[in-house]
């Protein structure tokens, strides 16, 4: 059987338009066909960041195929009836906890008109009731009840063959590992250990093998399309360039020790540093050579930069991706999930959730949230991603139709590296992303 | 009007003398964001502070983790130290309006008070929006001349910011 990373040909088969009655993506209307670059991943066509066809597809081959798409942690649903809202692509799902302490995600979308089923973003409940027309699910999504099913003294109602069983919410396949909670809607979506491979799976294990706790939730609006995003955390390239903070403070440069890893497929990647491994004498940093080192600053009150060796392998920055829209970090002991979701071809809202360990001293959870100032929105090192991809964004509209960007660096390799002078992470990405949209 | 005798009365500082010494603080401290005298900043407030830019969601959470979390002057100086040196970010401009002023709670010392804004941005190319709106919690106290924040929680309506936040609100 030929295979395409982690997944089968008959997997990619069922995904690809051919197969499912879609409409090729040659034939859209109006849209002329889009032909990878001869170049393969090194180029990446800027039409795949703008154009609604393409998104309307990365909906049905991509969300709705052969991808395990993060959900949440087990530690934001602890109890039975606890549940929280998320999306799958533009599609908006619910996750919750039953009374036996199963998992489940569905579609929040009424089986009878398609109204939301549930309003309020998390909560505890013991059924989801939709408001419109009183149609009651239980935890599992199963249709416990509808509003006048056998009429009003005898007159109206549903037909009587009218079968619950066959009108309950749309199910997701859900797999926990480790506490976190992945769903897909694809039955060719391989099991989760198997999609990650044994490398994303052990890091991935790494962090989240104690019980968790929220200690942050918010999200960032941005202006640009959802896949800029991920291009963007797994560059390792710009890390101590565009973030200034990061290398005038020597937080991270190119010669600390790391590794950009990825897993067999190239679907998923890792990029960690560790600081205090490096002598940059005779490197590209010596003698503020480099125009974006300010090494000349100090901070009047360095608390932000206190923290404490969490982890034996003494690893300080960490990204990994699960393809295809979750990022887990660990930036010194701040750490957290990213989770970003399409809001239409050009924008995105990038959820992010920080966390500590539930038996956390308050002196750690004071640290961690100190370090916070480095992430999120007006984080130290990484307010400007979400500028410098709106300035993508920008900056491609009007191009040719066969403008591309270059993503070259490395070569064409999409492979593991020490060294992070590369885009081997970002070509995988693209290689995922061509295997299950079928370009 | 007849008012009625309280504890606070007795104090050397009443309330409306506590709401107009805050008022003026809320005021200085807006125009000098709004007028990007960053520099001017971190004096507002006292040496071992508090300032957390939090979404009120996560406040009431109990989550400890915001936006900016600054635990003394000059963890504030250095968020300006980065805004000017190292963020990169389209520049852009904060108008703060200030709504009315609460007192919770007050003393000769200082003071407690509630007071609603919204900040309009306005970006380079002229565009405009409605970028953030809540209530600042404040622990204002008293020193000779001055009031100084000691604790200022920027508790933001919303659990979404636009794109980015750059200078503080």
């Amino acid at each position: 059987m030929i295979t395409y990373g982690l997944v089968t040909a008959s997997a990619r088969m069922r995904a690809c338009p051919a197969f499912t009655g879609l409409t090729p993506i040659s034939m859209l209307n109006g849209s002329p066909a889009l032909t990878w670059p001869a170049q393969g991943v090194t180029r990446v066509p800027y039409r795949l960041y703008d154009d609604p066809q393409i998104h309307e597809r990365e909906q049905s081959l991509l969300f709705r195929g052969p991808t395990w798409n993060y959900l949440g942690l087990d530690c934001e649903i602890p109890q039975p009836g606890d549940y929280k809202l998320n999306f799958v692509g533009a599609t908006p799902v619910i996750l919750c906890r039953d009374e036996n302490g199963e998992v489940h995600a569905m579609v929040n979308r009424c089986a009878h008109r398609g109204s939301l089923v549930c309003i309020d973003k998390r909560g505890n409940r013991e059924q989801f009731s939709c408001v419109y027309h009183n149609w009651s699910y239980n935890l599992r999504g199963d249709l416990t009840s509808v509003a006048f099913k056998r009429g009003v003294r005898g007159k109206g109602g549903m037909p009587a063959d009218f079968d619950n069983a066959k009108h309950g919410l749309e199910r997701l396949r859900v797999t926990s590992f480790n506490g976190i909670h992945f769903g897909t809607f694809s039955e060719a979506t391989p099991p989760l250990e198997q999609y990650l491979g044994p490398v994303m799976s052990a890091y991935l294990k790494r962090a989240y093998s104690r019980p968790m706790k929220v200690i942050g939730a918010h999200s960032q609006y941005l202006k640009n399309n959802w896949k800029l995003v991920m291009e963007n955390v797994r560059d390792p390239y710009h890390a101590s360039i565009l973030h200034l903070f990061f290398g005038s403070f020597g937080l991270s440069r190119q010669t600390m020790k790391g590794e950009a890893l990825l897993d067999d497929s190239g679907w998923h990647h890792i990029v960690y540093t560790k600081r205090g491994t490096d002598d940059i004498r005779g490197s590209e940093y010596e003698g503020n050579k480099l125009p974006n080192m300010k090494s000349h600053l100090k901070l009047n009150d360095p608390k932000i930069l206190e923290e404490w060796p969490e982890f034996p392998d003494g690893i300080t920055n960490m990204v990994q991706t699960v393809f295809p829209t979750v990022t887990f970090q660990q930036i010194s002991n701040c750490l957290g999930v990213r989770h970003i979701v399409p809001r239409g071809p050009h924008e995105s809202e990038w959820f992010w959730t920080l966390l500590g360990y539930e038996d956390d001293e308050p002196w750690q959870t004071r640290i961690r949230a100190r370090q916070a100032n480095l992430i999120g929105p007006a984080g130290f090192i990484s307010l400007e991603d979400g500028a410098v991809t709106n300035f993508v964004q920008r900056g491609i509209q009007g191009g040719r139709p066969d403008a591309m960007a270059v993503v070259e660096l490395g070569g064409s390799s999409i492979a593991s590296s020490e060294d992070r002078v590369t885009e081997s992470t970002i070509r995988g990405f693209w290689k995922g992303y061509r295997e299950v949209m079928g370009f | 009007m007849a008012t009625r005798k309280t504890a606070a009365a007795t104090k050397a500082i009443d309330k409306t003398e506590a709401r107009l010494r805050v008022e003026e603080l809320l005021h200085e401290y807006a125009a000098c964001i709004d007028d990007g005298r960053y520099e001017e900043w971190p004096a507002m407030f006292t040496e071992e502070c508090r300032y957390l830019i939090i979404p009120k969601e996560s406040h009431e959470r109990g989550y400890v983790s915001g936006f900016y979390l600054c635990e003394s002057r000059g963890m504030l100086a250095d968020r300006i130290l980065c805004l000017r040196e190292t963020a990169i970010y389209e520049s852009q401009q904060y108008r703060h309006l200030i709504g009315g002023t609460r007192v919770l709670e007050c003393n000769a010392a200082g003071c407690r008070a509630e007071t609603p804004f919204t900040v309009i941005r306005t970006t380079q190319d002229g565009a405009m929006s409605l970028f953030a709106a809540g209530k600042y919690v404040d622990e204002v106290v008293f020193e000779s001349e001055r009031a100084l924040f000691r604790e200022k929680l920027v508790l933001t309506d919303s659990t979404r910011i636009d794109i980015l936040i750059a200078a503080p609100l």
